[in-house]
């Protein structure tokens, strides 16, 4: 199905504010506030991963962290402030996700060492429950 | 013109139908963020042990899905949807380190236990020793005082044998006896007999007496009477009166009552002088019976 408009239609004035509004609009989009706080939140964040050893515990997180970390900041120079908001937050979730990790493998090993323990100690306990050789007089 | 005019408006309603009965293309990741979070809602720790991370990662789920509801840019929702997975992965690991946490509490409790039930142990253990080692104390101590008693006993002997060595050094004191290589010897010198004869004086008789109460009070002793003469007259006469005077000697301590078995007699003559022929005096101490005493067990050392 075709049609036009008819360049002399009362609808023509109409047609030019939405044009213009969506100009606006586009505009608005086009030029998104530099995402400052953002960029600071997600340094952080990498900066607080790393310090807690998501390198050793979850390198994968860590290096997408700082990988889109550093991205967003090559964005921030380039003022795609849009790219570099998406970027940094993802890169705060990667950060957030590389420390979780780490503490609960932490935790983990902390678990298995104590069972470990556990173990060690019921078998001493128990070797010390049977009765001993009786005493030569 | 009029017909062109009519179909905008109709076309305009038409697509605003359409976009509200119809959905959105399906997005990947959107899906994949969805099936994530129900899988995380699915496990009942969830909700208790990371309650804040679940409700930041259903917050993001829902922006995706607004996104997506509202055909924002496919970037966008994909966007979205990748921290709402990050999200719920972070609310996993969080189930995992508390469940790990709470494993690690358990493990610390069940261990001060069984390290409370090993000290348990070792305490029953040693108070059993200590108990077994008072009992051998206990014993230790009875068998020392049984042997405070033997010694005692063993010291009372000695002291008993010791008075009786007394009694006894006092006796022989009192014969006049010599401790000499054979034993003691008990010397009847020659005034204890009539001249030439073989019978005894009065003192002789004695001193007889005296013997015969030692050798009846140490009955396992024996005595070897030996007599003996100087060189005058002949050797056969003197001979026999040294034979005649120790049987003399044996015969009176038979008559007070010494088992003639213990009693053992030589006579040796002249042989033996104790002194020089030349002189009275030095004849008169070679005119003699000699009485050897045996020790204790009967031995006798001959001459």
């Amino acid at each position: 199905m075709t049609f036009q408009f008819n360049t002399h239609s009362p609808t023509r004035p109409a047609v030019a504010m939405a044009l213009a509004g969506a100009s606006i609009f586009l505009a608005a989009c086009a030029s998104f506030p530099p995402p400052t706080e953002q960029m600071a939140v997600s340094t952080a964040a990498v900066a607080h991963a790393v310090n807690a050893g998501g390198g050793q515990s979850a390198p994968a997180e860590m290096r997408s962290a700082q990988d889109k970390l550093a991205r967003a900041n090559t964005a921030m120079a380039g003022k795609d402030y849009n790219r570099a908001r998406s970027l940094a937050e993802e890169a705060q979730a990667d950060a957030q996700l590389a420390e979780a990790k780490t503490h609960s493998m932490q935790s983990q090993k902390a678990v298995e060492q104590l069972q470990e323990d556990d173990r060690v100690l019921r078998e001493e306990t128990d070797r010390k429950n049977k009765p001993a050789p009786a005493p030569r007089t | 013109m009029t017909t062109y005019r009519i179909i905008p408006p109709t076309l305009v309603a038409a697509l605003l139908l359409a976009g509200c009965s119809t959905l959105p293309p399906t997005n990947a990741q959107l899906d994949q963020a969805r099936s994530d979070y129900q899988a995380a809602q699915n496990d009942a720790r969830a909700a208790t042990l990371a309650g804040g991370e679940m409700k930041q990662a259903g917050e993001a789920l829902a922006k995706a899905n607004d996104a997506w509801t509202r055909r924002e840019e496919p970037s966008e929702v994909d966007h979205l949807a990748y921290l709402a997975r990050q999200r719920v992965a972070i609310a996993r690991e969080t189930v995992q380190q508390k469940t790990a946490d709470q494993g690690v509490a358990n493990a610390a409790a069940s261990r001060d236990k069984l390290r409370l039930a090993l000290r348990t142990n070792e305490a029953d253990a040693a108070q059993q020793q200590a108990q077994a080692a008072q009992r051998k104390a206990e014993a230790s101590q009875r068998d020392s005082e049984a042997a405070l008693r033997q010694s005692e006993s063993l010291r009372q002997a000695a002291n008993s044998a010791q008075v009786r060595n007394g009694e006894l050094e006092a006796q022989l004191a009192d014969l006049n006896a010599k401790k000499t290589d054979r034993g003691m010897v008990i010397t009847l010198g020659d005034v204890l007999f009539d001249t030439n004869q073989s019978r005894l004086k009065a003192g002789g008789v004695h001193s007889v007496e005296k013997l015969a109460g030692f050798l009846e009070q140490y009955p396992k002793r024996k005595a070897l009477i030996e007599g003996f003469t100087d060189n005058v007259g002949s050797e056969s006469s003197n001979q026999a009166l040294s034979d005649r005077r120790a049987a003399a000697v044996r015969t009176a301590l038979v008559d007070h009552g010494i088992g003639r078995e213990r009693l053992a007699t030589n006579g040796y003559g002249e042989a033996y002088p104790v002194s020089s022929n030349d002189s009275q005096g030095g004849r008169q101490l070679n005119r003699r019976v000699e009485i050897i005493l045996s020790d204790d067990d009967g031995h006798l050392i001959p001459r």
